[in-house]
């Protein structure tokens, strides 16, 4: 065997194979290295030296590297999946041009409509309003083509943190201030900014949700459900277990008709499926720590149509609303809508909890 | 099969502290940029997640580089505030210039030993480290020999040029 050099006996330190080599291959070293005094003091140098170099690299590293809780890193992903600062500038450009021109188009366009706008302002439609969150209220004008618009970039784009995008003309922005959302919580829009103006009959949004925060004590059990209540829920629930059968994830999503989805970081526990009236419905169960989420996901229904694109935004709206059921053994649930499913998230969390890891919703 | 990101967290999380640490020399800095990190890996879901970790990693520290500039004349503030008392100011005063020592020795490195350098130093494997920087996986020993026969150098000669010095 030839000598040894500088590379295989850091591989060798390093107790690392080298490249398409076999345990054989360091047996082999070990011999020539027993039989070579000159390769066997390499050997000791090269081992010389990397002790030094780590002893150095160690002097200087910072003392404490102990790893925050990973629910830390789920936090901070849930601000940027709802458009924290690391949404980049152009595309908030982008879609502040957009809206600027829906508004420009909606306004010159009105002396087109068979039916004057003073009327159809006059008849807003408040789609959905959260009632646990007083500030955030989505409502659309009665104006189908913007409407279209929006829900057809909702159906192409990966799903937007955010119901809708905040518009950024300074007409528009009046429109979604306080005075709007008084308006719209008092059941009407009349579509007039604050100095007497009448704003562009597109989408108007009244406030954008807040980012959801992620409590530290993310991990503690939500309130304690009545005795009778958990009884009841417990009946239900094994006579409902066995509806469930157990699948892989291929069969889950050709049941289902497209991608099963789970929470990015989680690990994933199995699929199971059952047939339910509007079709096959899949649930899905994910661990975090000691915490175990399940996922249901079934198909939404598919509007077709300018009328029925206005009920999708409501779906989409609802479909954010928090759906809490207090037959739940201490769970909170939430629903979402993503890529034409509807998604029931279940967990022993806080709701707010819940939601941030909802916000890291991918398919597989 | 799906990467159990909690578990990878826990196990990398202080290598990659390390890693950034010696990147942008700021405790703090490399805590926060190694989060980022893991935020960025959820929306990516890498296939060889490790080795794209400590590729992320290396491109944020670069960018935190360009940045520093930017940041000096508020550092310079800070600087200038009252800080805490150390528990031991002749013990703090060592470990500033060990750190300084094996920053400049770092310094004197090239581009990729010292990458190669930090790399191995975090744990990473052969076949990682030649990923991120591009070298052939038979080349990764030898360049890795002699980047740290080159670390020994330069640190002993700023070593020995402090005691001329001191």
């Amino acid at each position: 065997m030839r000598h040894l050099d500088d590379g295989q006996i850091a591989e060798f330190l390093d107790d690392v194979p080298g490249h398409g080599e076999t345990e054989g291959r360091r047996q082999e070293i070990e011999v020539h290295l027993a039989e070579c005094a000159e390769c066997l003091s390499l050997l000791e140098r090269e081992r010389h030296i990397r002790e030094r170099a780590a002893a150095i690299l160690a002097g200087s590293g910072p003392a404490e590297t102990g790893a925050p809780p990973f629910e830390e890193v789920l936090h901070r992903a849930g601000q940027s999946a709802y458009g924290g600062p690391r949404t980049r500038p152009y595309r908030i450009v982008a879609l502040a041009a957009t809206v600027a021109i829906a508004a420009g188009v909606g306004w010159y366009g009105r002396g087109f409509l068979t039916e004057p706008w003073s009327q159809r302002a006059a008849e807003p439609t408040v789609l959905a309003r959260d009632s646990l969150m007083p500030e955030r209220a989505v409502v659309a004008a009665p104006e189908a083509t913007e409407s279209e618009d929006v829900t057809a970039i909702a159906d192409a784009a990966p799903p937007l943190p955010l119901p809708v995008a905040p518009p950024a003309s300074p007409a528009a922005r009046s429109l979604v201030g306080a005075q709007a959302t008084e308006e719209a919580a008092a059941g009407g829009v009349t579509g007039v900014d604050a100095a007497g103006r009448r704003g562009a009959p597109a989408l108007q949004v009244a406030a954008v949700p807040p980012p959801v925060e992620l409590r530290q004590e993310a991990l503690q059990p939500a309130a304690e459900p009545e005795p009778a209540m958990l009884e009841a829920d417990r009946a239900d629930r094994e006579a409902d277990e066995t509806s469930w059968r157990l699948v892989d994830r291929r069969e889950a999503e050709r049941l289902l008709g497209g991608s099963v989805a789970r929470v990015a970081g989680l690990v994933t526990l199995g699929h199971a499926v059952r047939l339910e009236a509007g079709g096959y419905v899949v649930r899905t169960r994910q661990r975090l720590g000691d915490v175990e989420l399940e996922l249901i996901q079934r198909r939404a229904v598919a509007p077709k149509g300018a009328a029925q694109a206005r009920a999708r935004i409501a779906v989409d709206a609802v479909a954010r609303e928090i759906v809490d059921d207090e037959r739940t053994e201490g769970k909170v649930n939430q629903t979402v809508r993503r890529l034409g499913f509807v998604i029931t998230g279940r967990a022993p969390i806080p709701l707010d909890s819940l939601r941030a890891l909802l916000a890291r919703l991918r398919s597989q | 099969m799906a990467t159990d990101w909690a578990e990878l967290y826990r196990k990398t999380y202080g290598d990659l502290v390390r890693f950034l640490h010696r990147k942008v020399w700021d405790a703090d800095r490399a805590r926060d940029l190694a989060q980022e990190v893991f935020v960025r890996a959820l929306d990516h879901d890498p296939e060889r997640p490790r080795a794209w970790l400590f590729t992320v990693a290396a491109n944020l520290a670069r960018d935190e580089a360009r940045g520093a500039g930017r940041r000096k004349r508020h550092l310079e503030l800070i600087k200038n505030e009252p800080r805490p008392a150390a528990p031991d100011p002749a013990q703090e005063l060592e470990e500033r210039e060990r750190m300084a020592a094996v920053r400049a020795a770092l310094a004197k490195l090239g581009d990729r030993d010292r990458d190669v350098l930090l790399l191995w130093d975090a744990g990473s494997s052969y076949d990682d480290i030649a990923a991120h920087t591009g070298l052939a996986r038979t080349a990764v020993g030898t360049t890795l020999a002699r980047a740290r026969k080159r670390l020994i150098e330069a640190y002993d000669a700023l070593e020995g040029s402090n005691a001329a010095l001191g």
